[in-house]
C-alpha cells in the first residue's frame, strides 16, 4: 500500500501519530433515553481526577490493558512501516476491550435503567472536546458538523460505510491484481480472525487507493469520516497529554470543505450558507455512497463467483437499481424486507426499535445498507376526498425533514403536531378536480406520516416571503409525544407508542435571512453514540459465508465494534448539552439550555432555532 | 355596457341529441307528484326528466325540464305540484312551470355550486343553500310571480354558516330549518325570524343528510362519518347514534310519525331502521352504486331510488309494525329484504374518457359501457357510432401526423360533451386549415378559421341589427355548414357561473337576441355577425442552405446569421410554398446552379415542366419534408421545440 500518500497532508502526519490510543473506550448501549451515569464514571475515573469515585461495579482492568497495547504500539508511531506490520499490532490492541464483555453488559443494564439521568456537575468539564476551526463563514459546516457528531448511532453506521467501502474496494482491487501487495494484504486481512477495521486501515485505505478511481461523493464521505476521526484522534491525544485539562488544538475540516465543493458547487467560495442546505447535501452524499457501495457489493459476489448465501438476493436489487431512483430503491428494498418478515414472523418491522429483528440485522450488516434513509427518512401521505363521490386518492412519498412555520399563535403542548398534521378544505376558486366526477368539486386534504424517521429533522421556517426573518419565539420542547398515523390515531387517554427527545439544536443568530451565524447545541450522551449491540457483529454469518470472509466478522460475540475506536466522540462522564460554537466548544447545564429555549431567556440573545433534531424512542 | 371588471366571458355548447330521454349521468334528486303519479328527477347532466309511476311497462318518459347547465344538485315540488324549485352547480336557483316543464325563473343569487333545498310545505316557503355557505329563503308565490318587467325579489338570509352546505331541512310549519356542513356541526334557525337557535355537536365529518319531524322537535342527521343521528331539538342533544351502514350515509327518508327513517349512501344500501329501537333493522335493496336520494311511492308501502349511476328504481319496502332483520332476511343467498326491484327507469351512458384528434375537429369519446363514438365538433354532431371497440386502437387509427393549434376545451361533467371554446380571440380563433382539406369545399388554396366558423354557426339565428355587409345583403352563417338547432349555446362566466343559456335556433326570438346582446362578447359579434377575419397566426424561422450549414449546432456557431435567412410566415403555409420561395427569391438568382441561371419571372410562372418542391428540397432536423406538411406540423412533429425553428433548402440533383 504506498502510504506515502499520508504523509501530503498535515493531517494525514497526525493521524497515525494519535491512532495508537484508540481502543481505550467501550462502546455503550445506545438506549434512545440514555443518559450516562454512574458505570461511565467508573470507566472514566482514571482519566479524571476529579470524577466521583468508582461505583460498586469493580473496576475493570480495560485500562491498564489499553495502556499496555497503547505502548506496544508507540513504537508504531515514529516511522509510517508497511502495512503489514501496522495491521499485525493493530489486531492485538482490539482484543483490549474485547476481554471484558461483562463491562458491556453492565453498561447495558445501567443505560437502560438510567433514564433521564442529571448533569453531574462542573467537574467533567474537564473531559476535553474537540473542536472546529472557522475557515471563514463555515460556521454552517461546523454546526452540522458538530450536531452530527453527536447524533445517536451517526457515526457508527457511517464507520461501517466507510470500512465497509474500503473493504469491498480493495477485495475487488486484490481480485483485479492477484499478485500485487495489495492482494497480499488483503489475504492478510482474510486470514485474521478477531480483528476489525480501524479507522488507520480506513484512512489509509482510503487515500491509498488511488482517488482517482473514486466518485467524488465517496471522496465526500471518506472525507467526512476522517474529520470525525481526527476530531477523536484530538481529544485523545489531550487525554493522553500529561496536563490533564489541555484543550485541543481547533482541527480545520477543509479536507472535507473541498471534498464538498467538489460533489456541490453551491458551497464555493466562502460565502455563507444555509446549514439545512448543508445536511440535506451531506446526508445525500452518503446515500449516494450506501449506493454505490451496494452496487460495488454486488459486483464483488458476482466476481467471486462462489457461495451466495450471504448477498445473493443483492444481486437482483442492483440489477435493477441501474437506473431506479433512491426511493424505488429503497421500496424494493423494503418489500423484500416484509416479503421475508410476513414469512417468517408476524412482528412489526421498524428500524427504529430497540431491538431490531433478525432480518434488520442482517439487513444492517449488509455492505451499502441505505442508514441515511432508515434514519432520516419519514413517510408523508397526502390524502385528498372529493366531498361529491368522497374517493380518496392517495400520495406517499419520502421527507427528510419537517417544516413547521413559526405561525402567529401558540399551539400549546404539541407544537408540531398541529402544523405537521394539516387538513384543508379545497374550495371556492381552488377546488379540486376529481378524475371521478371529472369536475371541479370540493374536496378536503390532509396531510399524516405513515411513518417517521429515527433521526427526526425539524426546520423552523423563518421565512416571511422577503429576507425578513421571523424572530418570534417558537417553543422547542425538549420532549415530544409522536405523531406518526399509529400513534395519532390511538385513542387520547392512550399514550403514543413512541415520542422524540430533543438531541441537538441549530441556532441562527441575526436579523436576516441573508447572513448571521449558527450555533449548534448537541446532547453528549455522556458515551459514545456507538450501538449498544453492533449489528456488525452479532450478524450471525454461515461458517465460510461471503459475508465474513468479505469482512471478516469474527463469530464469537464481539466486543462492540470498532467504530467507538475510531470515529465516535469519546465518552464523557456524564450527559450533557455541549454549546458548540466554532472552536469555541463548552458543556452547559440544562438550565441554562431550556432558558435559551425559552420564550423570555435570561441571557438575551439574537439566536432563534433553526433546526431542531430529535431521537425517537419507545415508550414502554 | 356592462362593467369595466366584468369577466371574460366563455362561449359553450353542447352536442347531443335533440330529444336525450334517459339519464346521462346521476340521479341526484328526486321528488314524486302522487296526485298526477309523476315522479321528477334532477340529474347530474343537467336535465330534470318527469316519468309517470303507474304500473305497466310502457315508456315511462315524459319530458325533459333544460335549462341548468351544471349539476342539478337538489329540486323540491310545491304548489301542490304546479311548481318545481331546483338547486344546480351553475350557481343558480331555477323555478319551473312542472307541468309544462318550462323554466319561469332563474335565481342567481348563490355565488357557488348550489347544492341543497328545504322545502315548508304549509308556508310555501323554500331554502336554498350551498357551498358559498349563505341560505337564502324564498316565499315559491312571489317567485313564481315573478316576470321579465317585474323581476325583483326580496330574499331573507340566514346568516352565522362558516363553511360549505351540503344539506338542509324544514318542517312543514316552517318553523325550523337546520343545515349540515363541512364543519361537522348541526346549525338551528327560527326562519320566521332568521334567529339562531343552536349549534348541535356530534358528527365526525361532513352532514350530507337531514330531516326534520313535523313539530320541529326532532331531526334526524346523515353523515359521511357512516353515522346516522337522532337529535332533541326541544333538549339541543343527540338522542341516539345508528351505525346501521359501513360507510357514508348521503340520503334519508323518514316516515310520516318519525317512527321510522330510511337511509341509503356509499355503501349501496338502502335500510329502514326504527328511530328508538336502532337494532330493528332491515336492509331493503343493494344498489348497483352509491344512493344519492330517496322518495317514498304514492302508497308510502315503496321508495324511489337514484345512485350515481343514472338508473332509478322503485323497491318495495317491508311492512314497518313487526322489523326484524332475522325475518326477512333469505338465508345464505341474500342479505336484503328484496332483491329485484318493483320498476325500474333504465338510464343511459355517461362518456367518462375522451381524445382530441390531432386535427383538432374530431373527438373519440368511450362511456360507461366502453362504447366509442366520434364526434365532430365543427359541426357540433355526432359522427358515428363504433359500438364496443378497442378505444385505444380507434385512437391509433385516427392518428394523423398533422398539427393543428388548440382552439376548444372538451368537459365531461354532465356525462354529455360540453366543447368550451377558447376564452378569447387568440385562443379560439387560432385554427386555420385548408377547407379542402376540412372537406368544406373543392376549391383549392382557401383557408378557413374552425373557431370563426363555427361560432357563425353558432349565431346565425341572432337577428343582430349589423348583420348586413356592405351591399346591403343578409350576411347569415357561414358559407359551408349549419350546426343542430337544438344545440344547448352558453355564455358563461370563464370558470364560474352561467350568464346564459339557449337553443341555438331560438336565438332569433327578440328576447333572446337582447340578451345576447348583453351576453355576447364583442370579438365574437366581430366574427360571428361582421363577419370580421380573424388575425393569422405567423410562424417565424431560419431558412438556412443545407450544403453550408447541417444541423442546429452549425447555426449556433455561425456568429451572425443574416437577416434574409429570418423569415415569417403563416403558420399553415405549406412547405410547397417555402420551396417556391427558395426558387425564387434564392436558388432563381441562378448562383447557385449555372444551368438554371434565367431571371426570376420564368422560375415562377411557367415552369411547367420542373415544379419548385422538386427543384428543391426543405428539410428539417436532417429529414427531407413533404411539400405538402405545413410549418406548424413541421415545427410540431419535426422541430419539436418553440424556438428558433430552422428549415433548410438544398437544390435536388437533377
Amino acid at each position: 500500500m504506498p502510504f506515502n500518500s499520508v504523509a501530503e497532508t498535515t493531517q494525514g502526519v497526525r493521524k497515525p501519530k494519535f491512532s495508537l490510543s484508540l481502543n481505550r473506550n467501550n462502546a455503550k448501549v445506545l438506549s434512545d433515553e440514555n443518559r450516562d451515569t454512574e458505570n461511565k464514571d467508573s470507566k472514566e475515573s482514571n482519566n479524571n481526577k476529579e470524577n466521583r469515585p468508582a461505583n460498586k461495579r469493580p473496576p475493570s482492568n480495560t485500562y491498564s490493558n489499553t495502556l499496555n497495547a497503547a505502548k506496544k504500539l508507540k513504537p508504531l508511531t515514529k516511522p509510517l512501516q508497511a502495512v503489514e506490520t501496522q495491521q499485525g499490532l493493530e489486531l492485538v490492541v482490539v482484543e483490549g476491550p474485547s476481554a471484558s464483555p461483562a463491562m458491556l453488559n453492565g453498561h447495558h443494564q445501567s443505560d437502560s435503567q438510567s433514564v433521564g439521568g442529571q448533569y453531574a456537575g462542573s467537574a467533567q468539564w474537564k473531559t476535553p472536546i474537540a473542536t472546529l476551526s472557522n475557515l471563514g463563514n463555515t460556521c454552517y459546516l461546523n454546526s452540522v458538523l458538530y450536531t452530527l457528531r453527536y447524533a445517536p448511532r451517526f457515526l457508527h453506521n457511517l464507520h461501517h460505510l466507510v470500512s465497509d467501502l474500503a473493504s469491498v474496494e480493495q477485495k475487488l482491487g486484490s481480485i483485479r491484481l492477484k499478485s500485487s501487495s495489495l492482494g497480499r494484504s488483503a489475504a492478510g486481512l482474510a486470514t485474521s480472525g478477531t480483528r476489525s477495521w480501524s479507522s488507520k486501515d480506513l484512512l489509509s485505505l482510503g487515500q491509498s487507493d488511488s482517488n482517482a478511481g473514486k466518485s467524488k461523493i465517496q471522496i465526500a464521505t471518506e472525507k467526512l469520516h476522517e474529520t470525525y476521526f481526527n476530531l477523536r484522534a484530538a481529544e485523545s491525544k489531550c487525554i493522553n497529554s500529561s496536563s490533564s485539562d489541555a484543550n485541543p488544538e481547533p482541527y480545520p475540516p477543509d479536507a472535507f470543505l473541498a471534498a464538498l465543493r467538489e460533489v456541490n458547487s453551491t458551497f464555493d467560495g466562502n460565502r455563507q450558507q444555509d446549514a439545512h442546505e448543508l445536511l440535506v447535501c451531506l446526508l445525500d452524499n452518503i446515500r449516494e455512497t450506501c449506493r454505490a457501495l451496494s452496487a460495488r457489493a454486488s459486483r464483488l459476489q458476482l466476481q467471486e463467483n462462489g457461495d451466495s448465501n450471504g448477498l445473493g438476493r443483492q444481486t437482483t436489487i442492483d440489477g435493477e437499481g441501474g437506473k431506479q431512483t433512491l426511493g424505488n430503491l429503497r421500496k424494493s428494498w423494503k418489500k423484500r424486507k416484509e416479503a421475508k418478515e410476513a414469512r417468517a414472523t408476524d412482528k412489526r418491522s421498524s428500524p427504529t426499535e430497540e431491538r431490531p429483528s433478525e432480518h434488520e440485522h442482517d439487513e444492517r450488516a449488509r455492505p451499502g445498507w441505505d442508514f441515511v434513509a432508515d434514519d432520516f427518512e419519514g413517510t408523508m401521505v397526502v390524502r385528498t376526498m372529493c366531498l361529491e363521490c368522497e374517493t380518496v386518492t392517495e400520495k406517499a412519498q419520502a421527507v427528510w425533514e419537517l417544516c413547521v412555520p413559526v405561525g402567529e399563535e401558540d399551539t400549546g403542548e404539541e407544537p408540531f403536531r398541529a402544523a405537521c398534521l394539516s387538513s384543508e378544505y379545497l374550495r371556492d376558486q381552488n377546488k379540486y378536480w376529481c378524475e371521478r366526477c371529472l369536475r371541479y368539486n370540493e374536496a378536503r386534504r390532509s396531510v399524516a406520516y405513515s411513518r417517521l424517521p429515527r433521526l427526526l429533522v425539524l426546520q423552523l421556517k423563518r421565512f416571511s416571503g422577503g429576507m425578513e426573518k421571523i424572530t418570534r419565539h417558537a417553543p422547542t420542547p425538549l420532549l415530544m409525544p409522536c405523531f406518526c398515523e399509529p400513534c395519532a390515531a390511538r385513542a387520547a387517554d392512550h399514550p403514543p407508542a413512541h415520542r422524540y427527545i430533543l438531541w441537538a439544536v441549530i441556532m441562527h443568530l441575526g436579523q436576516t435571512l441573508t447572513g448571521g451565524h449558527y450555533v449548534a447545541y448537541a446532547r453528549d450522551s455522556g458515551g459514545e453514540a456507538g450501538e449498544p449491540r453492533c449489528a456488525r457483529g452479532e450478524a450471525a454469518a454461515p461458517p465460510g459465508s461471503f459475508m465474513r470472509t468479505l469482512f471478516n466478522r469474527p463469530r464469537a460475540p464481539p466486543a462492540g465494534c470498532a467504530a467507538r475506536d475510531c470515529c465516535v466522540p469519546r465518552a464523557r462522564p456524564a450527559a450533557c448539552w455541549l454549546a458548540c460554537d466554532d472552536d469555541l466548544v463548552k458543556p452547559i447545564s440544562n438550565e441554562d439550555f431550556e432558558d435559551l429555549l425559552s420564550a423570555e431567556p435570561k441571557m438575551r440573545s439574537a439566536a432563534t432555532p433553526y433546526l431542531l433534531f430529535y431521537v425517537k424512542s419507545e415508550v414502554g | 355596457m356592462g362593467s369595466m371588471m366584468r369577466k371574460k366571458t366563455q362561449v359553450s355548447f353542447v352536442i347531443r341529441d335533440e330529444e336525450e330521454r334517459r339519464h346521462k349521468n346521476g340521479v341526484s334528486s328526486l321528488q314524486l307528484d302522487p296526485v298526477q303519479g309523476r315522479l321528477y328527477s334532477a340529474g347530474r347532466d343537467g336535465i330534470i326528466r318527469v316519468w309517470h309511476t303507474g304500473a305497466g311497462t310502457q315508456d315511462r318518459y315524459i319530458q325533459s325540464m333544460e335549462h341548468h347547465t351544471d349539476w342539478v344538485n337538489d329540486i323540491v315540488l310545491c304548489c301542490g305540484g304546479k311548481n318545481l324549485i331546483s338547486a344546480s352547480s351553475d350557481t343558480t336557483v331555477k323555478v319551473w312551470n312542472a307541468p309544462k316543464g318550462f323554466c319561469m325563473s332563474t335565481l342567481r343569487t348563490h355565488k357557488d355550486y348550489v347544492r341543497t333545498l328545504a322545502y315548508a310545505k304549509d308556508k310555501e316557503q323554500v331554502a336554498s343553500a350551498g357551498l358559498d355557505r349563505a341560505i337564502f329563503l324564498w316565499d315559491v308565490n312571489t317567485l313564481t310571480a315573478l316576470t321579465a318587467s317585474n323581476n325583483t325579489v326580496t330574499t331573507s338570509s340566514l346568516v352565522g354558516n362558516k363553511e360549505s352546505i351540503y344539506s338542509l331541512a324544514m318542517n312543514p310549519p316552517g318553523t325550523i330549518i337546520v343545515s349540515g356542513s363541512t364543519e361537522k356541526v348541526l346549525r338551528v334557525w327560527d326562519p320566521r325570524n332568521c334567529s339562531r337557535l343552536m349549534k348541535l355537536r356530534g358528527h365526525a365529518d361532513n352532514v350530507k343528510a337531514l330531516v326534520v319531524s313535523r313539530d320541529g322537535s326532532q331531526c334526524v342527521s346523515g353523515s359521511s362519518d357512516g353515522t346516522i343521528k337522532l337529535w332533541s331539538l326541544s333538549q339541543q342533544r343527540c338522542v341516539s347514534t345508528i351505525r346501521v351502514h359501513s360507510e357514508a350515509v348521503w340520503a334519508l327518508l323518514a316516515t310520516e310519525n318519525f317512527s321510522h327513517i330510511i337511509s341509503g349512501g356509499r355503501d349501496r344500501l338502502v335500510i329502514v331502521t326504527e328511530l328508538r329501537n336502532p337494532e330493528n333493522f332491515v336492509i331493503v335493496c343493494e344498489e348497483t352504486a352509491p344512493i344519492l336520494k330517496l322518495c317514498f311511492t304514492a302508497d308510502q308501502q315503496g321508495v324511489w331510488v337514484s345512485t350515481s349511476d343514472s338508473d332509478i328504481q322503485c323497491w318495495k319496502l317491508p311492512p314497518l309494525t313487526n322489523l326484524n332483520s332475522e325475518t326477512y332476511y333469505n338465508s345464505d343467498v341474500s342479505k336484503t329484504y328484496q332483491t329485484q326491484s318493483l320498476y325500474h327507469i333504465p338510464g343511459g351512458r355517461a362518456i367518462k374518457h375522451y381524445t382530441v384528434l390531432n386535427d383538432k375537429r374530431h373527438i373519440l369519446t368511450k362511456d360507461t359501457a366502453n362504447n366509442v363514438v366520434l364526434y365532430d365538433v365543427l359541426k357540433a354532431c355526432k359522427v358515428e357510432d363504433l359500438g364496443e371497440v378497442d378505444y385505444d386502437e380507434e385512437i391509433k387509427k385516427r392518428f394523423k401526423m398533422v398539427y393543428v393549434p388548440n382552439w376548444f376545451n372538451v368537459d365531461l361533467k354532465t356525462g354529455m360533451l360540453t366543447i368550451h371554446l377558447g376564452q378569447d380571440e387568440t385562443d379560439c380563433l387560432s385554427a386555420w386549415v385548408s377547407a379542402k382539406e376540412a372537406g368544406l369545399t373543392s376549391e383549392n388554396d382557401q383557408k378557413v378559421n374552425f373557431g370563426a366558423l363555427l361560432l357563425q354557426a353558432l349565431l346565425e339565428h341572432w337577428n343582430h341589427p349589423n348583420r348586413v355587409n356592405e351591399a346591403g345583403q343578409k350576411v347569415i352563417g357561414n358559407n359551408y355548414f349549419n350546426v343542430p338547432i337544438h344545440t344547448p349555446l352558453i355564455f358563461s362566466e370563464v370558470g364560474g357561473r352561467t350568464l346564459y343559456r339557449l337553443q341555438v335556433g331560438d336565438a332569433g326570438g327578440e328576447t333572446e337576441g337582447n340578451l345576447l346582446m348583453e351576453t355576447v362578447p364583442s370579438w365574437v359579434v366581430d366574427v360571428a355577425i361582421e363577419m370580421a377575419a380573424p388575425k393569422l397566426n405567423k410562424l417565424p424561422f431560419y431558412l438556412l442552405s443545407h450544403s453550408s450549414c447541417q444541423s442546429k449546432q452549425d447555426r449556433q456557431k455561425k456568429v451572425s446569421v443574416t437577416f434574409q435567412d429570418r423569415l415569417v410566415a403563416n403558420d399553415f403555409i405549406q412547405c410547397r410554398k417555402v420551396a417556391e420561395h427558395v426558387v425564387e427569391k434564392i436558388v432563381g438568382g441562378g448562383d447557385v446552379n449555372g444551368a438554371s441561371a434565367s431571371g426570376k419571372s420564368n422560375a415562377t410562372e411557367d415552369s411547367g415542366n420542373d415544379a419548385p418542391e422538386e427543384r428543391v428540397e426543405l428539410l428539417c432536423c436532417d429529414q427531407v419534408l413533404d411539400p405538402n406538411m405545413d410549418l406548424r406540423t413541421v415545427r410540431h412533429f419535426i422541430w419539436k421545440s418553440n424556438v428558433e425553428f430552422t428549415l433548410h433548402y438544398r437544390v435536388s440533383k437533377q
